[in-house]
């Protein structure tokens, strides 16, 4: 009755719960006749529900009474003398190992001193007598003490990483007196090559925020190490293992008395590489510590064999936590260290690229291979005067020549027949201008300037003068050593633009091959059968005909091909305080593969502010083919 | 016009309520111990957070027994879709902590959408199977859609993922097949379904929780974490021995070798600091609370009233037993809290919701 008023007594809305309290009341149904048939067997099963609930209460009193009292003498003994403890043990990380097998990142055992405060009544004696057996400053143990504040007592605090033999053997003569330290022996990374191939390893480093909060990262805590740099960060989930622990009841001094359970650490998975450790070494070698990079692959596969960038830095001294005067030394070269040259820097390819415009003249048929074009030392565009780089000219040059002697106006005037647009559409058929997807962070892509580019870029369109700089990479156009070697890789193999490999398979810690990496093929580059052929042969007369610039890089029995190039740096880094002459020479490429056909391997070297492709870059290709076919001999693949 | 029943007041049931302050005011007091570690460095400690939380929900009861839950029962549908919804809410949009979606933000506050899902999902049931108890014939309609309700919900509470509330949601579930008569033929579906489920819910399953789960069937072997925090909790629990170490003396809480001290683990701050006395006192409480309300499912005016009273005790009653039952070692670890005792805003509000809830169908017993 109440509730037919419900809509139009605006009463209702006002008096609120009290209204509703009494409107709501009678509207509403009673039980019926048919549920009050069910009654009976409800109310029944109501009973044995209460019965079951006493029984389960009944049971937990039980538990308790057997917990508390008959077991409680035993639990009160646990909780006051004896703690329960968990130790972690540490799966160690995955080994990253070369071509052949050889270690190139280990484990080691380091010795860590802790201080477990629940131990010591009077932390402050115990830190004063250990910095004088450590030598170490007092008030740096202590702060590493007040930064754990409010952890529990019973987590040992670290106070010294990886501290010496005798360093140990003291404070453990010493351990009576020092009531609350513990050593603990971990394992903690080791390159035992030092900085061979460090920018391809990488480092490791202590776990940030941002790396905490990935969801892949989900059983990472604040202090582990993980992979920071080369294929320690890309390859982090396969190299960590899966810790494992014990737990054990510990006497009052933090000894174990017996363990109560153990979960073995799962090994990590072990990373084999691509790299031939002693091809690695000769290249490093070959360079010596000029700046620069080289990089040898298998053009058949984009296995990379050897990958060096100068100059390096000791992976070790990352592995416990770098010191940060070490980290300022590192940051603070002007040549900067931790940069891959390989993939990270980015110089104009030089006369290295004639090679695409040669092959885009050929390809948009502006030219046949024997069209000659006169070059007197220079060529004219507009009122500026481009110069070649021998003076007094070049005569009458066709393809072969241009390529071989590396004529500047020969290219000038196929630069100013192509324009930017088609050259960079053959530049990015090559590769350029895209990373190449190698597993390895912050690869560059580089630049392959176009028209429109150069509008949004300097707000003017193209200049006819930037088509002749371009044409001969210099300018503009930026590549990696590593987009270079792939893209005369392609020459080498036939046409084929393979995806750079650097892992060669992940194999279990017993050695089960888990995943094995198989070539990818990114593309094939716009360059017909026959153009490709001569091309190869162009190349070749580049190292092995008399007038060739990179006759430095002959080899004895195997005909290598190659080009030479001279990047012209225009200026360096604004605003650098000290520019030494050096700064302004020129960077030295030299890209070749070999043998010419059947080819087995590739490689680019650049030296930055070296001088001459031909006379710095070139013998050091040389070196490092060389070291190449020592190794294989002659008959193996 | 208006007539205002005083029997409303004259059947409040008194007991029950009592038995409910005391059960809220210790779990305050337990918390003043347990969450000790926080008293100096947080601006507002967690027992006075519960305070206000336990003021909050004593305004909740008041206004839920204002309100016949017939009334709350008719629109059982739409409360629950609504719960639905926010449980998607927090799933796709909510504040993510420590890799879960349990939470929603609201302002400063945030709450678990899960607790008010149980809640409405029992009336949503309940309202659903009173409409053919037997010996009226079965409809189809009653029994599939309740059971497709609870699924979904399951699911979105699994996904969160926040396996002890999901698990938790099917135990109620089963819990009404206990008070209803169903065609056998449903039952066959329904434990099929489950049959179906369970194993492709362990593909759900976090590392974590899988461990979990190991570590209770064979504790000696996968000791970690897990068996870890299970032996904490005995050696808590057993230490206190017949009348406990005292108030703030419980040394595996104070000196924070209990996990979870505040909410999961909160019972075996209780039983190390009060001993097997004070463990008997709390369970004699929640016995109380669990056994009146189990005496207002039969003494309701109608099915409906005593369904929904069955399903909201059962929510109770199962989570009490799941949780002491984890920290005495005779349940695996999963994360369900203690009603009134642990800390945690949104599960005492619902907590005190489902008394209220209670003490609105006891206060509607004889009313005509």
């Amino acid at each position: 009755m109440q509730c037919r008023k419900f809509g139009t007594n605006p009463n209702y809305l006002l008096l609120a719960y009290v209204i509703f309290l009494g409107a709501a009341e009678n509207d509403y149904q009673m039980r019926s006749e048919l549920d009050s048939l069910y009654d009976k067997q409800l109310q029944a099963r109501i009973n044995i529900a209460y019965f079951i609930v006493m029984f389960v209460f009944g049971l937990l009193c039980l538990r308790l009474w057997f917990l508390q009292i008959v077991e409680g003498d035993n639990y009160r003994r646990l909780s006051e003398n004896n703690r329960i403890r968990i130790q972690k043990i540490m799966a160690p990380r995955g080994l990253i190992l070369g071509k052949s097998g050889c270690v190139l990142a280990g484990n080691r055992p380091s010795f860590n001193i802790c201080l477990v405060p629940q131990y010591t009544r009077n932390p402050e004696a115990v830190l004063k007598r250990l910095a004088g057996l450590l030598d170490s400053d007092l008030t740096q143990l202590k702060h590493r003490v007040e930064k754990s504040r409010g952890r529990p007592p019973f987590e040992p605090i670290t106070l010294k990483t990886d501290v010496s033999r005798d360093t140990l053997g003291l404070v453990l003569t010493h351990r009576l007196n020092l009531p609350g330290i513990v050593v603990e022996a971990i394992p903690v990374r080791h390159y035992p090559h030092g900085d061979l191939a460090c920018h391809l390893l990488g480092h490791l480093g202590e776990i940030d925020r941002q790396e905490l909060a990935r969801t892949d990262f989900a059983p990472y805590k604040l202090g582990d190490f993980v992979g920071k740099y080369g294929a320690e960060q890309t390859l982090e989930l396969q190299l960590k293992g899966t810790d494992g622990g014990y737990q054990t009841e510990v006497d009052a001094i933090g000894y174990k008395i017996n363990i109560m359970g153990q979960v073995d650490p799962i090994p990590a998975y072990n990373v084999v590489l691509t790299i031939d450790v002693s091809l690695q070494e000769a290249a490093e070698k070959a360079l010596g510590d000029k700046p620069g990079a080289v990089i040898a692959l298998d053009p058949r596969n984009g296995r990379i064999l050897a990958m060096v960038s100068r100059p390096a830095f000791d992976p070790n001294s990352f592995s416990c936590g770098i010191s940060s005067r070490d980290w300022e030394k590192i940051v603070d070269n002007p040549e900067h260290p931790l940069m891959n040259r390989c993939i990270q820097s980015t110089h104009p390819p030089g006369s290295t690229y004639k090679l695409i415009t040669a092959v885009a003249a050929l390809e948009e048929g502006f030219v046949k291979s024997d069209t000659e074009f006169f070059c007197g030392g220079s060529l004219r565009c507009g009122n500026r005067s481009h110069r070649c780089w021998k003076r007094q000219g070049h005569g009458r040059v066709d393809m072969v020549k241009g390529l071989v002697e590396s004529c500047d106006v020969y290219f000038y005037n196929l630069g100013s027949l192509l324009g930017p647009d088609i050259l960079a559409k053959f530049a990015r058929g090559f590769g350029f201008g895209a990373t190449t997807g190698i597993c390895l962070k912050d690869e560059r892509a580089g630049l392959v300037p176009t028209s429109s580019w150069y509008q949004a870029r300097h707000g003017i369109p193209w200049q006819a003068g930037e088509s002749f700089s371009i044409a001969i990479g210099q300018g503009s156009n930026l590549v990696t050593p590593l987009q270079l070697v792939l893209a005369y890789a392609s020459i080498a193999n036939g046409g084929i633009l393979y995806k750079p490999l650097c892992v060669d398979k992940i194999v279990s810690a017993d050695g089960k091959t888990l995943k094995k990496y198989s070539p990818v093929i990114r593309g094939k580059v716009p360059l017909s059968k026959n153009n490709l052929l001569f091309l190869r042969e162009c190349l070749s007369g580049v190292v092995n005909s008399p007038g060739g610039t990179g006759g430095r890089a002959r080899l004895p029995n195997i005909e290598v091909a190659g080009k030479t190039g001279t990047a012209q740096v225009v200026s360096l880094g604004r605003g650098r305080a000290v520019s030494t002459k050096e700064m302004f020479s020129d960077h030295a490429w030299f890209v070749a593969f070999a043998p010419k056909d059947e080819t087995r391997v590739a490689a680019v070297v650049l030296v930055e502010h070296g001088g001459h492709g031909g006379s710095v870059a070139a013998p050091i290709a040389k070196q490092v083919m060389s070291k190449f076919f020592d190794l294989v001999g002659d008959d193996s693949v | 016009m208006i007539v205002f029943d005083r029997r409303l007041i004259s059947n409040f049931d008194w007991t029950l309520f009592l038995a409910s302050l005391a059960l809220s005011i210790l779990g305050i007091v337990n918390l003043y111990s347990a969450g000790s570690f926080s008293l100096n460095n947080s601006a507002s400690p967690l027992f006075l957070k519960q305070l206000y939380f336990l003021l909050a929900g004593l305004f909740l009861l008041f206004i839920i027994i204002t309100v016949d839950y017939q009334l709350i029962a008719r629109h059982a549908y739409l409360f629950h879709c609504f719960s639905l919804s926010l449980l998607l809410l927090a799933l796709f949009w909510g504040k993510p902590i420590a890799g879960t979606h349990r939470w929603l933000q609201v302002g400063t506050f945030s709450f678990q959408p899960s607790e008010l899902a149980k809640i409405s999902l029992v009336i949503l049931i309940s309202n659903s199977f009173s409409g053919f108890t037997p010996p009226r014939a079965a409809p189809l309609r009653g029994f599939p859609l309740p059971t497709a309700f609870t699924l979904v919900t399951f699911v979105l509470i699994f996904l969160e993922p926040d396996l002890g509330t999901a698990a938790l949601v099917l135990v109620i579930f089963i819990s009404f097949i206990f008070f209803v008569k169903f065609n056998p033929r449903h039952m066959v579906v329904f434990l099929l379904s489950c049959l179906i489920l369970l194993p492709c819910s362990w593909l759900f399953l976090e590392d974590y929780q899988k461990s979990r789960l190991f570590a209770f069937l064979s504790p000696s072997k996968n000791s970690l974490q897990a068996g870890y925090q299970a032996i904490q909790s005995k050696i808590a629990i057993g230490s206190g021995m017949l009348f406990g170490k005292g108030f703030m003396g419980g040394t595996q809480s104070q000196l924070r070798f209990l996990p979870e001290q505040h909410t999961d683990f909160v019972f075996s701050v209780w039983a190390e600091e009060w001993g097997f006395a004070g463990s008997l006192l709390l369970l004699v409480l929640f016995f109380l609370v669990v056994s009146k309300g189990l005496k207002i499912a039969s003494q309701s005016r109608d099915v409906l009233g005593s369904f929904i009273s069955i399903g909201l005790v059962s929510i109770l009653f199962w989570q009490t037993l799941i949780n002491i039952g984890m920290v005495v070692g005779l349940f695996p670890i999963v994360g369900i809290p203690l009603p009134f005792v642990s800390y945690g805003g949104s599960s005492l509000l619902s907590t005190w919701a489902i008394i209220g809830i209670l003490l609105n169908i006891r206060m509607r017993k004889t009313v005509f």
